[in-house]
């Protein structure tokens, strides 16, 4: 795999695990009650966030990769 | 000429001896406080760009105090009402004009005085009940329920503010009430709004920038243009790592303000002190304590010109001089493109304003800022730093200085937002320090602990205070590219928590 091809999978996986926590925190949860929507918003907020971790690692590789590889 | 008519001329002079004295030496000292304030920016010891403006005002507002002409304190007065106190003070007025009237015409009509009693008590009757009427739909407004709590303070409030109404208002028609020509902050009803921007020289200012947050996100709008999100993409992990250890002050700081009898929204907006962030202190404060947000402010931005004082010698309690002294493994050679950065800039601010649309404004005041940096659109870039960043920073300093007068400072919750606000921003360093030692030991001991001081947000003064101690003790260690990661992300995550808290605290019971 390319680094290249590499970093665009990161920022692929990352944008859509951000956007998938925000449709489960702000879509999915308002339609349950109680406990399981409050943990299903926090779950999706948190995993809106690992997106962008998710990105932020992606660009993190390609800047401390060793040379030559 | 009477001696009265002399004390007239200087109004300023004579209010101190009209109002209660609580509220003079009051005035005395914020006057002496300003005044030092001017002093300790000059000097250096606090930051001069906010405190000699704010000083200033201080000094002027409490100074510059005169009996203001009847119809301009009516006009200050009745505005300063909110709208479901005026609805329902016109509904028992309009109750209690139509049922004298009732008993007025009962007792006209030629009658047994029996059925005249009969009829008369009815007619009180039927008034209570319309009393009781309005009072449900005043707290109904309020979203409480007649017996709850909630619902008991909130009757309890509108009696303290109907006997204030009505004192100020004796008080307004004598000609006898004390204020300035600088700004009404409490006036919020549109017409009398209206007439005071005509009279009070920052009312526009505070009415259409301050009172709506707007200086605050200019003020994050510059911030933005100054950040590099290249450092906090550089090392993402240990930047966010220490971040959220550095909002330990912001999360305890909650729970103990409760505890100690705020409201959760004046719990929240002091906790939010441990975020070092001025702008996101006033947003919060005004967003979830508005009663409060002047005291809460003033707190923050005192601390936080503190901070740089303060810091240095929690880093040098917390971490002993061989820890200080550690220098960082070498970086990579590999720059992050402008096109990285911009583009985790409007990912990150979609994702951040889905998740907290309360918190929004400020969101976009930072990421256009940094997307504004990225793009390389010099002039923008030149406007927000230069212009808005710091026109923004004298108005806010100034406006604090002016909203600090006696009346409203002296609020005997001021002393416990005082503790509360140290505490918040001790705690941060705190937890701040010990996410440097957690990083230090997984990092096998290479990663200098004093980096995670930087991580308390208040860009670019902690992260500075972070390398010049580093500095005293080993000049050729640099840790400024770090401390910069955990600053900004430390930034972010301030926003967060602000946004966290904005979000759940009217729902919360």
């Amino acid at each position: 795999m390319t680094q290249r091809t590499k970093t665009a999978l990161y920022w692929g996986i990352g944008i859509a695990t951000a956007f998938g926590g925000v449709a489960i925190a702000r879509w999915v949860a308002p339609h349950y009650e109680g406990k399981t929507a409050a943990y299903l918003a926090a779950g999706g907020q948190l995993l809106a966030l690992m997106g962008l971790v998710v990105i932020a690692f992606g660009v993190r590789q390609r800047v401390w990769r060793k040379p030559g590889r | 000429m009477q001696l009265s008519d002399i004390l007239n001329i200087f109004q300023g002079i004579t209010s101190f001896f009209t109002e209660s004295p609580l509220i003079s030496f009051g005035r005395l000292g914020l006057i002496v406080l300003g005044a030092l304030f001017v002093y300790l920016g000059k000097k250096g010891t606090l930051e001069p760009l906010l405190m000699i403006p704010m000083g200033l005002g201080m000094v002027a507002v409490n100074a510059g105090i005169l009996f203001m002409p009847a119809a301009m304190s009516n006009t200050i007065v009745t505005g300063s009402i909110d709208t479901p106190v005026q609805h329902y003070m016109a509904e028992i007025d309009g109750a209690e004009a139509r049922y004298n009237a009732e008993i007025a015409r009962i007792e006209s009509v030629v009658r047994s005085a029996d059925i005249k009693a009969a009829e008369t008590n009815y007619a009180l009757k039927q008034r209570q009940a319309a009393r009781e009427q309005a009072m449900l739909k005043y707290l109904a407004d309020k979203g409480a329920k007649a017996g709850s709590p909630e619902g008991i303070r909130h009757r309890q409030e509108l009696e303290t503010t109907i006997a204030r109404y009505q004192a100020d208002l004796k008080k307004s028609n004598d000609s006898a009430m004390p204020g300035t020509l600088f700004l009404a902050p409490l006036v919020q009803q549109p017409d009398q709004l209206m007439d005071i921007i005509q009279i009070n020289f920052l009312q526009p200012i505070y009415t259409f920038a301050f009172g709506n947050s707007l200086i605050a996100c200019l003020v994050f709008m510059g911030i933005g243009v100054l950040l590099d999100v290249g450092f906090l993409l550089a090392r993402p992990f240990l930047s966010m790592f220490l971040a959220l250890t550095a909002e330990l002050g912001t999360i305890a700081v909650f729970p103990i303000g409760v505890a100690l009898g705020l409201t959760n929204g004046e719990a929240a907006s002091i906790a939010l002190v441990g975020g070092a962030d001025g702008p996101m202190v006033l947003f919060g404060s005004l967003m979830m304590a508005k009663h409060l947000f002047v005291p809460i402010t003033v707190v923050a931005y005192l601390y936080l010109g503190l901070a740089y004082g303060g810091y240095p010698y929690l880093i040098r309690l917390l971490v002993p001089q061989k820890l200080r002294a550690i220098k960082l493994p070498p970086r990579p050679i590999v720059k992050i493109t402008a096109g990285e950065k911009l583009a985790f800039a409007v990912v990150g601010c979609a994702v951040l304003c889905l998740l907290f649309p309360s918190a929004a404004p400020l969101f976009l005041s930072l990421f256009l800022g940094i997307a504004v940096r990225e793009s390389g659109l010099k002039v923008f870039s030149t406007l927000i730093e230069n212009v808005f960043l710091y026109g923004a920073t004298l108005f806010l300093g100034l406006l604090l200085g002016v909203l600090c007068e006696a009346s409203t400072i002296l609020n005997p919750k001021v002393v416990l937002l005082l503790v509360l606000g140290i505490l918040a921003l001790l705690l941060s360093g705190v937890g701040g320090i010990i996410g440097g030692y957690i990083a230090y030991l997984v990092s096998g001991r290479k990663i200098n602990p004093v980096i995670g001081i930087a991580a308390v947000s208040c860009v670019p003064t902690t992260a500075k205070v972070a390398q010049k101690e580093v500095s005293a003790v080993n000049p050729n260690s640099i840790i400024l590219p770090e401390a910069l990661g955990a600053n900004i992300s430390g930034v972010i995550t301030t926003a967060i928590i602000t946004g966290i808290y904005v979000a759940l605290v009217p729902i919360m019971h």
